[in-house]
């Protein structure tokens, strides 16, 4: 007893040390943690862009659906549906194989393939965002790509905002995706993408100011030389 | 007076290396916005060089239909900017491809995902020489394919001061299609 009373303020501060040590350890696993999370759903989210792009860049006018074969009533060929500002299905024909060669001397020859980019809503899944006061609530989505009405490919459940604009020849504004069909001379197709990441818990009141990083973002614009 | 003198040594060795934490978590979320910010000047560069090929080749081929492979009568690099009738800095009032030569516009505020992004682009075009794509032609050249660089740069000085080039593409364009 004499011996800890007259260490006691040496204890104190050895306790004291110890317990910042654990939490800085903590924050730096943490930090780790959140690093390759960050780079996981950025990967996820290029991939799924990178294929959007490639198929897109491959898409068919109708004249070319219906010459390979696709039916193109209801304007299934080319089609979107949304709600609000997010885009909740995408439709349209392209190749078959995004990287088949076209035989120049019979280009309707390659198979055709109608595909569509949608939004499946995980249930009561969400991820909030802190912003200053206000928290921002975001719904998870996967997207899904499929073709020919069978699904080849999704996303992990992390999508939190999906938008696709069209352009038309002479006109540099995007239309927002209220649009059921591709219009006519359609030269311009951009697209949006946001992804959240999974597993980002609040530990320390600083940490709010990184909220912002805790979502993957990707946007392109695709030029269709072949609808001109 | 021992035991102060440690213990003042050990809050000296737990700042330094709490300091060290803090700084290295710091570099990894500014690496994250860094990464985040590429992408949104990617997406914007792509968005508006795609908008600046739907232009006009030149101011005169505007209004042109039909193939033209007489470059005479193409606007020399010297005069690239604004004709009359168009305002600097206004791409509303721009007809043709060359009008953005020069162009600086600093207000931008991208939008990505509903994120913003306050970024700055500048635009440099030139005639493409199609024997020798990879210099710069002298001022009198002309020919049917020009070249379009934006350059886009932070609005905010993120690097120590400086505001830093995020993203340089180009796009070439020909009068033959």
């Amino acid at each position: 007893m004499q011996v800890i009373l007259d260490h006691l303020a040496a204890l104190i501060i050895v306790s004291v040390l110890v317990l910042i040590f654990a939490l800085l350890q903590v924050r730096g696993v943490q930090s780790a943690s959140e690093t390759t999370v960050n780079a996981m759903v950025r990967g996820a989210t290029l991939d799924i862009s990178f294929m959007l792009e490639k198929d897109i860049a491959n898409m068919r006018t109708e004249a070319q659906a219906t010459a390979g074969g696709i039916s193109t009533s209801g304007g299934l060929w080319c089609s979107t549906t949304a709600s609000g500002d997010t885009t909740l299905t995408f439709s349209f024909v392209t190749l078959s194989d995004p990287y088949a060669p076209i035989d120049a001397a019979n280009p309707d020859s390659t198979a055709l393939s109608l595909v569509e980019y949608r939004l499946v809503r995980e249930p009561g899944a969400s991820v909030s965002r802190q912003m200053g006061a206000v928290t921002q609530t975001h719904p998870l989505y996967r997207l899904e790509r499929v073709i020919d009405f069978v699904v080849t490919g999704q996303t992990q459940p992390y999508v939190t905002f999906f938008d696709v604009e069209f352009a038309q020849r002479g006109i540099a504004a995007f239309t927002p995706t209220s649009t059921t069909t591709c219009p006519t001379e359609l030269t311009r197709v951009r697209f949006q993408l946001q992804m959240a990441q999974e597993g980002i818990e609040r530990i320390a009141a600083d940490q709010l100011s990184n909220s912002q990083l805790n979502f993957s973002r990707y946007g392109s614009t695709i030029d269709l030389p072949n609808w001109e | 007076m021992q035991q102060t003198l440690l213990a003042l040594g050990a809050l000296l060795i737990v700042t330094t290396i709490s300091m060290n934490q803090q700084r290295s978590i710091f570099m990894l979320q500014r690496t994250a916005y860094l990464r985040e910010l590429e992408a949104a000047a990617s997406d914007y560069a792509q968005l508006r060089l795609s908008e600046v090929a739907s232009f006009a080749f030149d101011e005169a081929r505007v209004g042109m239909a039909t193939l033209n492979t007489d470059f005479a009568d193409l606007t020399s690099s010297g005069a690239f900017g604004v004709e009359s009738g168009e305002t600097a800095g206004a791409p509303a009032t721009f007809d043709d491809i060359d009008d953005f030569h020069g162009l600086v516009d600093s207000t931008i505020t991208h939008t990505l995902s509903n994120e913003t992004y306050p970024l700055r682009a500048s635009y440099t075009v030139q005639y493409v020489d199609p024997t020798a794509p990879g210099s710069v032609p002298s001022g009198g050249f002309k020919s049917l394919i020009k070249v379009v660089i934006l350059t886009v740069e932070t609005r905010e000085a993120i690097d120590a001061g400086y505001v830093r080039i995020i993203e340089r593409r180009s796009i070439a364009v020909s009068d033959y299609v």
